[in-house]
């Protein structure tokens, strides 16, 4: 029975998390400890340093930019893991493969939605500097429009458009657009990742074209995500 | 009275507790890899929800910080965290899922103590 020494380590961790709850400060208050300097200098920081009014925007595409740049690696090395697992192997689903629906109520109301959900996903990933999203949200939408593309029509139609080898080129492409768009910031007397300092045109703040890097950044972290989100499901459904 | 007031005002953290340990108990006790990989994520919600519940502030906005002065914005910090434990949730369960494909295809099981006893 493997269920008493699982219950046993479930109670030692419960009880290590509700005596450090018991000691937190309790929810929604506004003067905690992981409320200090650093949340403050990036909640108020110098309009100059930026130019975009989303703070996290500003995190994770400035101030922390090298994070990210990991994080879309991480991403990276996820889908050539997975494509190096799965790759021509005869599976469960090349005998039974994904082709999609004859369903009319489903092909019509995806045919309806998804040009919706793409345009949507366009609005959210162009405008992450701006208001709640960015790359990695909107990519999110964008990637799950194509999963649901091939959920109903079959990977067969679009297998020229939507292929593993195509979103292998995007995802490698949006790579390289990001290093470059770092190393921008080196060629222009700044460090790597450098915005502001290195002189791209912040515009002005709340406006569409503004940020300089951080949307230029963004841009590409929302093509990367989708082109991530789609492969993958086209991995794991067994086409290559 | 003081005890239940202040498990009532920490109801965030209790419930990110609770989808931690529920995660837990699954990982821990179900034999079938599929749902090892649902409790590892259920797990990693209860620790997303605990970070983001953290940033929160009463009354507070979200950190778009062009609302007017005398606002109070939640803390932008923790929202980035949260997105990078995203994507190496989503990168972590896709690596998975694909290795537990591969294994189904050469075993013929997801059951891991069958796995065990096919070892041996």
């Amino acid at each position: 029975m493997r269920h008493v020494p699982a219950l046993l380590l479930l109670l030692m961790v419960a009880y290590v998390l509700f005596l450090t709850m018991a000691e937190a400060p309790a929810f929604g208050v506004v003067d905690v400890p992981s409320r200090n300097l650093v949340v403050d200098r990036y909640l108020d920081p110098d309009p100059e340093e930026t130019g975009v009014p989303n703070a996290v925007a500003r995190i994770i595409f400035d101030y922390r930019a090298h994070d990210t740049l990991g994080e879309a690696t991480v991403l990276f090395v996820a889908v050539g893991a997975a494509a190096a697992v799965l790759v021509g192997r005869p599976g469960p689903f090349a005998t039974r493969p994904v082709t999609g629906t004859d369903d009319p109520i489903l092909r019509t109301v995806a045919r309806l939605v998804i040009p919706f959900v793409q345009v949507y996903a366009v609005y959210v990933i162009t405008h992450g500097h701006v208001s709640p999203g960015g790359g990695f949200a909107g990519g999110t939408i964008l990637g799950g429009s194509f999963v649901l593309y091939l959920f109903v029509f079959g990977p067969g139609r679009a297998a020229r458009k939507l292929s593993p080898a195509r979103g292998e080129m995007v995802e490698g492409l949006t790579a390289l657009w990001y290093i470059l768009v770092g190393l921008g910031g080196l060629l222009l007397g700044a460090s790597f990742l450098a915005n502001a300092a290195a002189g791209f045109p912040l515009g002005v703040p709340g406006k569409l074209l503004s940020g300089g890097a951080i949307w230029l950044i963004g841009l590409g972290i929302g093509l990367k995500v989708a082109a991530t989100v789609a492969n993958l499901f086209l991995h794991l459904a067994g086409e290559s | 009275m003081e005890i239940s007031l202040g498990l009532f005002l920490r109801l965030n953290y209790l419930v990110a507790i609770t989808l931690f340990l529920i995660g837990l108990h699954t990982m821990l006790t179900h034999s079938n890899l599929i749902k090892k990989v649902m409790g590892m994520n259920i797990m990693e919600t209860g620790i997303f929800l605990f970070l983001v519940s953290i940033g929160y502030a009463r009354q507070s906005l979200a950190p778009i910080v062009d609302q007017g002065d005398g606002v109070i914005y939640a803390n932008p910090l923790v929202s980035a965290i949260v997105l990078t434990g995203i994507v190496i949730a989503v990168s972590t369960t896709a690596y998975t899922l694909s290795m537990i494909v591969k294994l189904y295809e050469r075993c013929g099981t997801l059951d891991v103590d069958r796995l065990e006893r096919l070892r041996t």
